[in-house]
């Protein structure tokens, strides 16, 4: 996604595109938002880690499943029009696609969370928004502040 | 969607928009409609924050309210370094006010 970001949009000098947490590991940010993303990143929670030591002022997490104890992987389905704006050839609308998702635990998520946020406030945003098997998984978002 | 929620919606938005505007001033666009009604209600919680401003009869999408709701509850100086994590519906903020200096997306996704 970020090589195709960086092909199809114009040069911006205010917007940079990198692959890997640790090359932009020494900036200062203001915010990380994270929006439906965690969940589909290959170990969620070493990034999730890493989220937290870049050390933004505020961290603001939002469109995440989570499980209320265990972590689940599986794939989902969706068609690819569903993923978001983009060139599709028209036969292309209905193709089905199968991603890697990773649920990962509340208690699990809010405990890095907090080791340097002070979680502001946590919403449910939405009901069964990942079924697997019989087990179906609310999304939450979470607006955090690091701790002074 | 029925349409007294969405007045209210855009009542909603309005509002969180003129705070955002106030702060930061920013030239935002958004892409991708969303609602969700849980957020809305947090929205209308912490309304006493928001000035009322219905002459704004902006035609932002309502996944708006997700995206910039950091920046209506956060204190922000004028620059803001936003780090985005690729995914999700997609937002870009950028310039000419907001002076957003660097929008950074990880990936890969």
């Amino acid at each position: 996604m970020v090589e195709t970001a960086v092909k199809f949009l114009r040069p911006n000098l205010e917007l940079l595109h990198v692959i890997d947490i640790q090359s932009i590991a020494m900036k200062k940010f203001d915010l990380i938002m994270a929006n439906s993303s965690i969940q589909y990143i290959k170990n969620p929670i070493v990034f999730l880690q890493d989220l937290v030591e870049i050390d933004s002022t505020y961290l603001y997490i939002t469109r995440t499943p989570l499980s209320q104890h265990n972590e689940y992987e599986f794939a989902q389905i969706s068609r690819l029009v569903d993923h978001g704006p983009g060139y599709l050839k028209r036969k292309q609308n209905n193709e089905l696609v199968s991603t890697t998702v990773k649920v990962l635990s509340k208690t699990n998520f809010e405990s890095i969370l907090n080791e340097k946020y002070d979680i502001k406030f946590v919403i449910k945003e939405e009901d069964s928004v990942l079924t697997f098997g019989n087990q179906t998984f609310d999304s939450y978002g979470y607006f955090c502040e690091r701790k002074r | 969607m029925p349409k007294k929620l969405a007045k209210l919606n855009k009542v909603l938005f309005t509002n969180l928009i003129f705070t955002i505007k106030s702060k930061i001033s920013p030239k935002i666009i958004l892409d991708d409609g969303y609602n969700n009604q849980e957020l809305i209600d947090f929205i209308i919680k912490k309304n006493n924050l928001y000035s009322l401003d219905l002459n704004d009869t902006s035609q932002i999408p309502l996944s708006a309210i997700r995206t910039l709701l950091p920046f209506a509850v956060g204190n922000f100086s004028n620059t803001v370094t936003v780090l985005d994590v690729g995914g999700g519906e997609g937002i870009i903020i950028m310039k000419p006010n907001l002076h957003l200096k660097l929008r950074f997306l990880i990936g890969p996704f």
